[in-house]
């Protein structure tokens, strides 16, 4: 059998796996005499081995095997709360896991040199509890290994019914989303809505048509139904229909989603063609003029875009997916350090594009590591400073619109502004003049400048992976901020606001020597019209007077490496950096502001560091999309 | 990728005859117009469409420090995982079962990543820009 062929499943399931053992240990740690989470990692374990085994990596096989006799010990007999003494082994297993599957996805052989003194520990562990344990009584319903099925929907039989139901609506009514989603609200308080057409949100789309579909499960009966469509005053007609098959009512409820695993690249691909045939719908429509073929070229668009929607969703993935390799890393870090950490993760449900996601690991790993080995205090420490003994290190994602933010919150020993502003001037960082002008956040933000982070906190354990510059280059790159607050003795807050989707942003789309250039939105505080009477040349240099002070601005396209940029034109526009302190650029020609699908570049200009990819536009044309670095990047030497 | 033996693409510059395996190939089409990149290497003409693809479009002849040969020029556009990169041929192409002595066999992984090289050392600009 070519094994090749079922690496990418075997990775791909491993991650799952090993992501849902590590939750089910977190979650024993919280409720250790839950004996069903205890069944879970045992069956996480026991499918892990399995793969292991089919795939052929021995020491894989023999951790995953030797951690399974061991839980089995427990899980046979009515204490998994016993495991609480073992939590170590057992990460220490996952870790081991881990750095399995991690090798095989490198292209590395699936071998690991803890694996086989860890499965000797782990068996002489599991032989020292056999007769232990032996004596306890069974749990009362062990669980098969097999995977458990999927939670059945709640059944309810009710005496409701179900009607089919077509509004009319007030013409005024759908441009305004917000106001379907309150008209579907108030329908909510009828019965249950559970299939509804045109789907949320409606968008600003008058073309849709002023009318909406839906079915809707409800105790009244139907003259009642239709007095309460009348007050809602936002309908003007409605048709009522009772449903062809009342009973059972369970068949109307949306049934469970069911997942399937598609390749990444394919994703990408199917969204290359969406945008493809989007751009040559829009085509299409601009050079028709026959009214119905018109009508059909809109009603194409109109699918399009929830087509496009579609895919979008698809991109996303739940930052679940990664959350094992940050949690099996404190501990693994933890142990090494000799603290004791509790460390949680709020929000793994929220889901990130695939791409931002996978940027954002490596950054999110360092910043952890960070505050265990920088923040979090030795047990003696925190006893004298009055602190738990334990320290807190926690991981929070929430969404807001389209951006996400990640906090990373500790109660260790903060950030001393006084002695960063010392050490940026020792290091010639700032003046003693403006290290003094500093205020304490600017003070904290020191710590991601080049260079300042292993100048202060060189370690053998966080000193030698990325820096706090490389964690906000990171996050930047993906058009995201970093911010830091702390409390001298009482710990460090550090946030970082990223997009969701890196796939489609919003941009200017600008002209800048001829070429074409998108901008992102999030790097642009606004954008000027280039006033002579404000602006001054001194030294070569371009400064514009604005509110915020004399800024330096500099041609995009000398920013960006264009030879022969020239002078900017008569019309020339200024985009300000949202950047405080950076100036901006020049450009010829604004064109508008567009929503534009990245698509990365490939070898060899990946390596420009100017440009984040690139995109096709409306009409056809490239515009290349600019690293929000350039715009507060200092201009080529003239 | 496997690029040694198996048929190649073959052509013949000012200098020499070279071959790309057609194992490392997904088509090959007409030029077509491309849009120049700031601060890309000279051998980089430039991003292209195709078929709904950006294409980054490499001047062999100028990456191998030639210049083109006879025939019209050919754009070759690389097989997955570089299928977002083509190389423009300036000469005629042929295909043969196997490159024969005088034919230098060439990786287009290892060609591209000597100007990716390039453009690292150089801080992720360059000075040659078009």
């Amino acid at each position: 059998m070519d094994m090749a062929r079922y690496l990418d499943l075997f990775l791909a399931e491993s991650a799952e796996h090993l992501a849902s053992a590590e939750a089910t240990l977190v979650a024993l740690e919280g409720a250790p005499d839950d004996g069903d989470a205890l069944r879970r990692l045992f069956r996480h374990v026991h499918s892990l081995k399995g793969m292991a085994a089919t795939m052929g990596f021995a020491d894989m096989v023999g951790v995953a095997h030797a951690l399974e006799d061991l839980l089995d010990l427990f899980r046979g007999c009515g204490a998994p709360r016993a495991l609480l003494a073992y939590l170590t082994l057992a990460w220490e297993a996952l870790a081991c896991l881990g750095r399995i599957v991690d090798a095989v996805r490198e292209g590395r052989p699936g071998r690991d040199g803890a694996a086989a003194p860890l499965a000797r520990r782990l068996r002489e562990t599991a032989a020292s509890l056999a007769d232990l344990v032996a004596s306890r009584p069974p749990l009362a319903s062990p669980a098969p290994v097999q995977a458990a099925p999927l939670p059945s929907p709640r059944v309810r039989i009710p005496r409701r019914r179900g009607f089919r139901v077509e509004l009319d609506l007030a013409p005024d009514m759908l441009p305004d989303s917000a106001g379907a989603v309150r008209l579907v609200r108030a329908l909510g308080d009828l019965g249950e809505v559970v299939h509804l057409t045109p789907p949320l949100p409606l968008g600003p789309d008058p073309s849709a048509g002023a009318r909406m579909a839906l079915v809707v499960l409800t105790d009244l009966d139907p003259t009642d139904l239709g007095t309460r469509f009348e007050a809602l005053g936002r309908v003007r007609r409605f048709t009522l229909e009772p449903v062809a098959r009342p009973a059972p009512l369970a068949d109307l409820r949306p049934t469970p989603a069911h997942y399937v695993r598609v390749r990444a690249d394919l994703l990408d691909a199917l969204m290359q063609s969406a945008v493809e045939l989007t751009l040559a719908q829009g085509s299409l429509a601009a050079s028709v003029a026959d009214p119905e073929t018109a009508r059909l070229a809109e009603r194409c668009r109109r699918v399009l875009a929830a087509h496009h929607e579609t895919l979008m969703e698809l991109r996303l993935v739940p930052f679940e997916t990664v959350a094992h390799r940050l949690t099996v890393g404190v501990q693994d870090l933890a142990k090494r350090l000799g603290k004791t950490v509790q460390f949680t993760i709020a929000g793994r449900e929220v889901r990130l594009d695939r791409s931002v996601l996978d940027a954002l690991v490596e950054p999110l790993l360092h910043v952890v590591r960070n505050a265990l080995d920088h923040g979090v205090e030795d047990l003696e420490t925190r006893i004298d400073r009055g602190k738990p003994g334990p320290g807190t290190i926690r991981l929070t994602l929430a969404r807001s619109h389209d951006r996400v933010r990640v906090t990373v919150e500790d109660d260790g020993r903060g950030l001393d502004p006084e002695a960063l502003r010392r050490t940026a001037i020792a290091r010639g960082f700032l003046t003693p003049q403006e290290a003094d002008r500093l205020g304490d956040d600017e003070a904290f933000a020191l710590v991601t400048l080049p260079g300042f982070t292993t100048a202060l906190e060189r370690t053998e354990v966080s000193g030698r992976g990325v820096g706090m510059d490389v964690v906000r280059d990171a996050v930047e790159a993906l058009g995201g901020r970093v911010r830091i607050r702390s409390r001298l003795g009482t710990g460090t807050t550090i946030e970082m606001d990223l997009p969701q989707t890196l796939a489609v942003i919003q941009a200017l789309v600008v002209r800048s020597a001829g070429t074409l250039y998108a901008v992102p939105i999030s790097a642009v505080d606004r954008t000027l019209a280039l006033d002579p009477a404000r602006t001054r040349r001194i030294d070569g240099r371009t400064f514009l007077d604005t509110d915020r002070g004399m800024l330096e601005l500099g041609s995009l396209a000398a920013r960006v490496g264009a030879a022969h940029s020239g002078d900017v034109g008569a019309t020339a526009a200024a985009l300000l950096s949202s950047e405080p302190g950076a100036g901006g650029v020049l450009v010829d020609e604004v064109l508008g502001r567009r929503e534009i699908l990245v698509r990365p570049l490939d070898a060899p200009l990946r390596a420009l560091r100017s440009f984040t990819g690139a995109a096709i536009l409306e009409d056809g044309s490239t515009a290349l999309v600019v690293d929000p670095a350039v715009m507060g990047r200092m201009p080529s030497p003239l | 990728m496997a690029t040694d033996g198996g048929p190649l693409l073959t052509f013949r510059l000012s200098r020499s005859a070279y071959g790309l395996p057609l194992a490392t190939i997904a088509g090959v089409a007409e030029p077509i117009a491309c849009r120049p990149v700031p601060g890309a290497p000279r051998a980089v003409l430039g991003l292209a469409e195709w078929r709904g693809c950006l294409l980054t479009v490499v001047d062999l002849a100028a990456l191998l420090h030639e210049t083109p040969g006879h025939g019209p020029a050919t754009l070759v556009r690389l097989a997955p995982p570089l299928d977002r990169t083509a190389l423009l041929v300036g000469a005629a192409v042929r295909l043969e079962p196997a490159g024969d002595d005088g034919v230098t066999r060439l990786d287009p992984a290892a060609v591209l990543a000597r100007l990716e090289a390039e453009i690292v050392s150089r801080g992720g600009e360059t000075s040659d820009a078009a």
